[in-house]
Formats: structure tokens, sequence, C-alpha cells
């Protein structure tokens, strides 16, 4: 074939497949002239280039339509809907005979003259045709005259083909003034063309150079030779890296990193927007909303994803079809919908984005849903199930029968589909590809498809860690956070049920282990501290624990072999720098398979109630103790919330300053404290613990850390029972609890440092003030109030609500309150209620709940009766920094 | 029209085979040679967790995923594997897997009238993913089909 003809050909086919696009726009925005100028320009090219090559049919046609088409611009005619039709079919038309010219190297001898009658008819007074025929034809002339120029040039330098048709573009300008000049429209279109031709020709010449078409296979070919290159680099790699050859390491370090560089670049060339794809259903919904009299509004959005260039051809038949049936069976018709009280206008959204290493394209439409029952009365019907099953089959399996060969539901078969192919052609379509089909839809309200297509070259940004001795990577995408648990936090995480929760700022989500739950090893388990990945998918959140992190990577996603699909736990697999294969973690597929399932939320529930349980009940707060042997072999128990770290210090590395013993710590001396000692326990020695290690608890006492050593650390404990303080016999004790039925002596670590004289002048007095404590738990009065005072608040203490609310109304003056929530008499929540009822002063004075009910439904709740602030108990820091921002507002 | 002739032509020859042949624990197995793109020596395994215990796991084979399957597994071959194996690379669909066996023989040209469809006395772990067998001197051959070995239903 002539290469010409070859050229226009591809030109035509993309020409008139941009002008469709572009029909469907301007027929939304019929105020936007540049699209219709855009059109006109095409069509009026490519009349051009039809009358050059000899194909009068081609050429007919669109002379025709761009007359329309200027009346158009000239608004002597306005758009309508049959118009645009009749453009659409025209367009249509054009391209078969181009198809026909492709095939048969002449235009064929179909007819369009029912077409061109049409057309016509649009075309008012037969004079104004004959005139501007003639105009035309001047243009006509011109365009020869260009594409003798052109090819002369093309015999010279070939790449300068590609710019042929474009040059032509320049043209309508023009032709555009031809009707304003009135006087003599002829001697102004000669008078202008010129200039404009060469400027822009030389303008569109330089970007149209920018790009060039290459064949697909050719670029398959150009990776794997690009693969071959790579293995060949590593070898060269390998082999500079036993030789001390200073000019070969340089060599071969140059080939590296170019190699890297094209191995890359080699991959981006195969990819391409969605939108190639999804943009043309502009037209499709178009056509088949106005078939069937249906008022329809595409939305698209994220067509700007790519996806490899091959994927994008497999996706585009199963795309059309679902886009066909949202039309066909989804979209009701105008009356059905304002009968549904919906609007009258049904609406159909094409989405397409990333998520886990996939690229997901939704379909979406507001149409009535698919009918359950329906399905299912056909399906027995079809044989397809028993009656029994029916009955036993969950919403997604009845939804899922829709996949299956030889299903249709259409109770009306339309031309366009319900011929009882399709869906099963689509699912297994996209499976061939790897991909997936899911499918949602409530009845009345909308369907959703939701395609999962893989992206084979696609590169994704993700986190790499290590778990059992095994790299996984993991999609940026599903990343929420990284929390990092030391030393006591990790006792942050709870178990219920065989699952563990931890409690991210009061939200409780479940957490995982991945090297447990993979199987794996677990000797590279970190100490002391815990990595847990907060992941999202599918709208649930979760920690997954690894024991490292290791770094953020651009990876490439290779599918997994069919054989390993099964494992919906990979996303795929990607290869690492050091040229290791590492898998890819679908935050989903593995959220799926740890799952205890349905019961979570119960067990999330539990936990809150767990937290807050005994409500009502006195003291029902829940204390966190550090349980310790002392050298009587008995149990005694600090607070948690005093205690920064465990730590166990060498019994050589005791320094000695006078009588009392210093450690080495965190850049400065800690003084050690021995408990025995300090609670007078008989028959102690003087000697700092045994065996030359001693357990130590670290803890901030009144600012300064103190080294607190005891026998042996035994456990961390709840106990939601009552602190004992009547039976104690020394100040250096707190009180008596049981935990799991044993006694226990809380230590008063507060005293044994006052005792000591060693704490320095009582804290910062950073702030001042009058405090209102509320609490009924003796150990947090304590806590809380050692808290206050160390910050230089001055603490006032009432045991309820109803003492605090006394001592309100007795009027003595307070800047803030700090209240429990959990209290016998008048609980929290009542207090807020009442001081903020009391008005004046009352309703603005901050009230800071520190409490252990912090769950969104309690801070909601906290926000109703007027809480200033909601904390959590424990957390000394957290309440100081809280205490100062309140004072200070 | 010209692939006609030659096929005819190769019906009427006595028609002789390319296979890869291999060695699993003491049984002679092969592969058409046509089907198979390569044959490497051990390559780094990433193991993947939770797969059936035949996928040995997965190697970059210059840039490419590899799914390595473990023959002597899949057929339920008891004794101890040799340290020493090998890799033959085969493709089916879109997917590249590597064979793992024991020993790599040399390509041979074996003719089709030895082949005879798949004897009871087989294993039947084996059976399921074999062509047939190819009765040559002194040996029987196995001849796998990749259809069936690659599409194994866990």
């Amino acid at each position: 074939m002539n290469p010409i003809v070859k050229e226009f050909l591809v030109e035509s086919n993309e020409n008139l497949s941009s002008i469709t696009e572009e029909m469907t726009k301007y027929e939304k925005n019929p105020n936007d002239k540049e699209i219709l100028n855009s059109i006109y320009r095409t069509i009026h090219t490519m009349k051009g280039s039809a009358s050059f090559l000899g194909f009068k049919k081609l050429e007919g046609l669109t002379h025709i339509v761009e007359n329309i088409l200027d009346k158009l611009r000239e608004s002597e005619i306005s758009l309508t809907g049959e118009l645009v039709d009749l453009f659409l079919t025209s367009f249509d038309a054009c391209s078969t005979i181009v198809k026909d010219i492709e095939e048969n190297e002449s235009e064929g001898d179909r007819s369009f003259d029912d077409l061109i009658k049409r057309l016509k008819n649009y075309i008012a007074e037969p004079l104004d045709l004959r005139e501007s025929d003639t105009v035309i034809d001047d243009d006509i002339v011109s365009d020869i005259n260009l594409f003798n120029e052109k090819i002369m040039e093309v015999k010279q330098q070939k790449p300068e083909l590609v710019a042929t048709p474009v040059q032509e573009k320049s043209e309508p300008v023009k032709v555009q003034e031809k009707p304003k000049s009135e006087p003599s429209p002829a001697q102004e279109v000669r008078s202008t063309p010129k200039p404009p031709v060469a400027s822009e020709s030389s303008s569109s010449r330089s970007s149209i150079s920018d790009t060039i078409r290459v064949n697909v296979s050719l670029l398959d070919k150009i990776l794997n030779v690009v693969g071959e290159l790579v293995l060949n680099r590593n070898q060269i790699l390998q082999f500079s890296k036993m030789n001390d050859e200073p000019e070969l390491n340089r060599l071969s370090h140059q080939l590296n990193v170019i190699t890297t560089e094209l191995q890359t670049d080699i991959m981006t060339t195969r990819m391409q927007p969605v939108g190639s794809v999804i943009n043309k259903f502009e037209r499709v919904v178009r056509d088949l909303a106005r078939g069937q009299k249906k008022n329809i509004t595409l939305e698209i959005q994220g067509q700007e994803t790519e996806l490899d260039k091959t994927l994008l051809e497999v996706i585009k038949d199963p795309l059309t079809h679902l886009v066909r049936n949202a039309i066909d069976h989804g979209i009701e018709s105008p009356e059905v919908r304002i009968n549904n009280g919906k609007s009258e206008t049904g609406h159909l959204v094409i989405k397409a984005y990333h998520e886990g290493g996939q690229v997901i394209i939704e379909i979406a439409d507001d149409g009535n849903g698919i009918p359950k029952d329906k399905i299912l009365a056909k399906a027995v019907q079809k044989g397809l199930i028993s009656e029994e099953d029916a009955g036993k089959m969950t919403d997604q399996k009845v939804l899922n029968l829709i996949f299956h060969p030889g299903f249709s539901t259409a109770e009306q078969v339309t031309n366009i589909s319900g011929r009882g192919v399709g869906m099963d052609v689509v699912k297994s379509n996209i499976e061939k590809i790897g991909g997936e089909v899911d499918i949602q839809s409530v009845e009345g309200r909308g369907t959703t498809f939701k395609l999962k297509i893989p992206l084979t070259l696609a590169i994704v940004p993700a986190l790499v860690v290590e778990s059992g001795n095994e790299t996984f990577a993991i999609p940026q995408k599903n990343l929420v956070e990284l929390v990092l648990l030391e030393d006591t936090d990790v006792n942050n995480i709870e178990e219920l049920h065989d699952q563990e929760f931890y409690r991210l700022r009061g939200e409780l989500i479940p957490i995982f282990r991945l090297n447990k739950s993979l199987e794996l090893c677990n000797d590279n388990e970190p100490d002391g501290f815990l990595n847990i990945i907060v992941l999202k998918a599918e709208g649930t959140q979760y920690g997954l624990i690894v024991d490292s992190i290791l770094d953020t990577q651009e990876i490439v996603v290779k599918p997994l072999s069919r054989k390993l699909k099964c494992q919906n736990v990979y996303a795929g697999a990607t290869i690492m720098g050091d040229g290791k294969v590492a898998l890819i973690l679908d935050a989903f597929g593995y959220f799926n398979m740890v799952d205890r399932g349905a019961d979570k939320d119960k067990a999330v529930e539990e936990l809150h109630s767990r937290d807050n349980s005994s409500q009502g009940l006195f003291n029902a707060d829940v204390q966190e103790l550090l349980l310790f042997e002392l050298g009587d072999e008995r149990p005694y128990a600090i607070p948690l919330c005093l205690i920064n770290r465990l730590e166990e210090f060498k019994d050589k590395d005791v320094e000695w300053s006078g009588k009392q013993s210093l450690i080495r710590y965190r850049g400065g001396a800690m003084p050690l404290v021995s408990l025995d000692k300090s609670v007078h326990i008989e028959g102690t020695s003087d000697k700092l613990g045994s065996n030359g290690v001693l357990p130590c608890i670290v803890s901030t006492i009144r600012g300064q850390s103190f080294g607190f050593v005891v026998k042996r650390i035994l456990d961390i404990a709840r106990s939601e029972n009552v602190i004992e303080e009547d039976n104690v016999d020394r100040e250096e004790l707190l009180g008596t609890t049981y935990v799991n039925d044993r006694l226990v002596t809380l230590v008063d670590v507060h005293t044994i440092v006052d005792h000591m004289g060693l704490g320095k002048s009582r804290a910062k007095h950073s702030l001042k003030g009058r405090v209102l404590l509320v609490e009924d738990s003796p150990l947090y009065q304590r806590v809380e109030m050692d808290l206050l005072e160390e910050i230089g608040l001055k603490v006032t203490l009432a045991e309820n609500g109803k003492k605090a609310l006394d001592i309100l109304k007795s009027g003595e003056q307070f800047d803030l309150i700090v209240t429990d929530v959990e209290m016998p008499e008048m609980d929290g929540w009542e207090l807020s209620r009442s001081v903020r009822g009391l008005g004046g002063k009352f309703s603005t004075i901050p009230i800071i709940a520190v409490t252990t009910r912090v769950s969104p439904k309690d801070l909601n709740k906290g926000k109703e009766v007027g809480f200033t602030e909601h904390l959590e108990k424990l957390n000394k820091q957290e309440m100081a920094d809280s205490i100062s921002r309140v004072l200070s507002a | 029209m010209s692939e006609m002739d030659t096929a005819q032509t190769g019906n009427l020859s006595s028609e002789v085979v390319q296979l890869c042949g291999f060695k699993i624990g003491g049984g002679f197995y092969a592969v058409p040679v046509l089907e198979v793109q390569e044959v490497v020596k051990p390559q780094i395994l990433t193991t993947v967790p939770l797969a059936p215990d035949y996928i040995d796991g997965l190697i970059n084979l210059r840039g490419q995923v590899v799914t390595a399957i473990n023959l002597r597994k899949l057929f339920h071959i008891t004794g101890n594997a040799p340290e020493e194996f090998m890799n033959i690379i085969v493709r089916n669909e879109d997917s590249l897997y590597s064979l793992v066996v024991d020993e790599i023989m040399d390509v041979m040209d074996v003719e089709v009238k030895t082949f005879e469809d798949t004897p009871d006395a087989l294993d039947k772990e084996i059976k399921k993913y074999i062509k047939g067998v190819y009765k040559l001197e002194g040996k029987l051959l196995v001849l796998l089909s990749l259809e069936k070995l690659l599409n194994i239903e866990v």
C-alpha cells in the first residue's frame, strides 16, 4: 500500500475517534466553540486528504459534514440531539470507509446516499451550498499543493510525513473568515492563508516530532533484551568485585547506572492512561441513553491512572459490556425514576484508581440495583442451583450468580444486552489477566462493579519490611501510620479471645503478627520494642507487627503465577535491589485470612466494656500494676503509669557518691534506690540485688529519674480491686490490693523519694493556679495530686462529684477542675453537667476529664457534658501538657 | 500452504520427537524440548509462606519472577534429594515456572512409535500429571504434561 495512504488511514482512524469524543463533549458544552473548531479542523483536513488521494465517497461525506459544522459555527443552525446523532453516524460512516480502504485499498461499494440526504436537509439553501462548494474547492487546491510539497519533503526526509495532516489544520483559520468577508470572499481567502500556514506548521511540526509510533511487540522485545542486559550487568558487577581493577570497577559501575535507567525507562513506555479507553464511553453512554430515552450523565474520574497497554486492550470489551449493562438494566427510565423518588437523570460513574498494587476500575450506577429474588428464581428455573440451596445463599452469593455462564436476567432481550452471554465473559476475561470482578448492589439504589486489574508493570511506592527473615513489601496505599512501641508501651497490647488489640489513641484496632500468621520463624523478633504498621484496606484498620521496617521503595509489581493466585495474601512479587524476589503483601487479602470473622466487633465492644466494667460501682477504675518481688519474696507493686522503663544494670557499673549509689544512665547519673531498704524489709543486706545483675524499675518522680532496685520483676497485671489503705504499717507503702487472688502490697515511691531527701527542689513550678481534683481512687488521688503539685498547682481534693460540687458552691475559687469519670455518688459526666449548669464563671472554667473511658462514644459524650479536655488515665505527660494548655488559654 | 506440506512429509517418515529428559530419584522423565525455555543452575529462592509444600519459592530470572515447583515433592518421591539440582524453565500462559529436578539429561530424539498411553502400573501421584510413556531400551521415559502439571488445583 502507498505509504501516504497508510499514513492517512492511521491519522484518520485517530482523528475520527477523537472527534467522536469531542462531539459528545461539545453536546454537553455547546458554548465551547473551541471544541467545535477543533472538530471542524479535523474534518476539513480529512476532506482535503481524501480528495487528494482520490477517495470520492469520503470526500463527499466529509464535505457535507464540514458545511454543516460551518453553519453551526456561524450559529445559522443550532445543535440538537438529532444533529449530534447525525454527526456521530457520519463519523461512523467515515470509519467504515476508512476500514474498507484499509482492507481493500478502495472505498468499496457501500452507499451512504441515505445519510447524505439526511445531512443535506441541514443545508438550507442550495445556493449557499454551491457557494461554499467553490470556496472549499479552492481549499482543496491549496491542500493539494501542500500535499505535493509534503511529498517532496517526504522523499528527502521520511519522519516529516507525520506532519502532513497536522499542517492542514491551519487551513480552517482562513475558512473561518469567509462568511464575515461579505464582498469578495474568495479574495479574502486567498490573501490570508500563507502566513498562518507557515507559522503553525512549524510549531506543530516540532510538537509532532516529540512522539513516534512504535509497535508494542517491538517494545516487548526491547524489554526482554533489557532483561538479558540486566543479567549480564549483574554478572559483570560480580566479576568486577572479585577483581581489583580500578578501570573495570569504574566501567562496571557506569554500566550499572545506565542499565538501571534503561530498564526503568523501557518499563514506563508501555504505560498508558486508562482515559484512552474509558473516555470513549462518553459516546457509548450518550447513544444508548438516547436510544432508550433515558437521561444519563456520565462522570469519569481518574482517567490519568496508568495501566500497561496490553491490559488496557483486554479490559476494553469487559468495560464496555458493564457500561452497557448499567444503562440497559441498571438505570431506569425517567418516569420510573421519578416514581421511585429519584432524580430524573441517572448517574453513571466510571472511576479508576490505584489500590493495593492494583488498578481498580469502578462502574457505579444509581439505578435499580439487581433484584435478588429474580436472580434466584431464574437460577432455579435454569437449574443452576436447587431450590433448597436458594434459600441458604447469602446476598453476595446470589449476586455472583450473574457471572454464571448462560445467565441473563433481562426481562426483555434488547439489542444491547440480555442475550445470555456477557457477565461470564466479562469475568473470565478479567480473570484471564489475573484480575477480579466484584459486585455490590443495593436494590433500588444502584449497582457497583469493581474491576481489580493487576498492573503487570506498574510501579507503586511500598514500604519494605522484614519478618521472620523474609522481606515483604507493603503498598503505601494501605499504610496509615507506623507505631513504635517501646518497653512498657508493649503492654498496651491487650488480648481477648486469642485476638490481640492495640489501643491507638483510644481506638481499639486488632493487631496481627506477620511472622506468626505466615508461619515464619520468630528468631528475629526485636527485644523490648514492637513495630506496628497500621494498615487500612476496604474500610478496616488493623495493626501488623513486623520484626523491622527497612525502607520505602518504588517497586515494580509482578503478578504471581496462576499456581500462587489462590494465595490472596500476596498482591504479587517484586524484585529488590539485591536481585532477590520479595512478596508484596495484600493488605486486604491478608486481613481476610487472619481475621477471625464477625466476632471482632463484639470483641472490641467487650474489651471496651472490660475497661469500663463494674460501671457505677465503687472505685471502678482499672489499675495497671507492675508486680515485682523484694527480698522477702512477697509480691509488691508500683502503678504502671509511674514507670518509664525496666532495665537491668550490672553490679560492677554501680558507682557511689557518699552513701548514695548511682548509675550512668542516658547521659546522666541516676540514683539507685534499693526498695528493700526503703520499705525496711528485715534481713536484707546492704548489697543491692544479687548475681551481678540489678533488675531495676526506672521511674521519674518529681522531675527526676530514679532506679528502684528490686529482686525480681514478675509481671504486669490489671486490677479492678480496691486499694485498702488501712492495713499497712509504714508510710512507704500505699496500701494493699488483690491481684489474681493474691495479696499485693503497693509501694509509695513518692514518699520513698521524699524521705531520701533526694528529689530536686520539688520540680518545676512552671504553672500557677488552684485546681480542684475530683477522684475517688486513693491511688490516683496520690498520683494525680503529685503530678499537679509537681507542675506548681495548688490542689484541693474532692472524693466524688457531689463533694466537688459542694466545694464549688461554697465559693472557693479554682482555675481548673480535674475530674475522674467513674465515681460514686456523682460521676464525672454529671459533675460537668451540673458545673456548666451553674452558669457564670462556671460555664467557662476548664474541666479536664482524666479517665479510662476514652472510646469515641465516650469522647462524644464528654463534649456534650462540657469537658474542656478528655484524657486517658495513665498518661502523665499528656496530662501535664493538657493542663498547661488550658491554663494558658 | 507450505506448512501443510511439511506436516505431511513429517507424517510419512518415521517420526521423531525431541524431548528434554531429566531424572528425579531413580526415574526418567521428559518434557517436549520446545516447551523448555532454558535450564538454569540453582538460584536464590524466596519462599512463599503458606504455599503448598511442593512450591519451593520464587526466583528472579533476569527480572522475571519464576515459580519453582519441586517435582520430587509434587510426585511424593521419597528418598533424599541430592545436593545439586537443576531448574528447567518453562512458560505456561503468562507465567514462568521452574521445574526443580535432580539431574538434566541430554536432548533426546525419541521415536514416536515407542509412545504408549499411561500404563496402569504407574504411581497414581505421578499418573495425574503425565501424557504417556516412551518405552526405551532398558528404561521407561515418562512424558509429563505441562498443562496438567501447572494447573494443579491444590
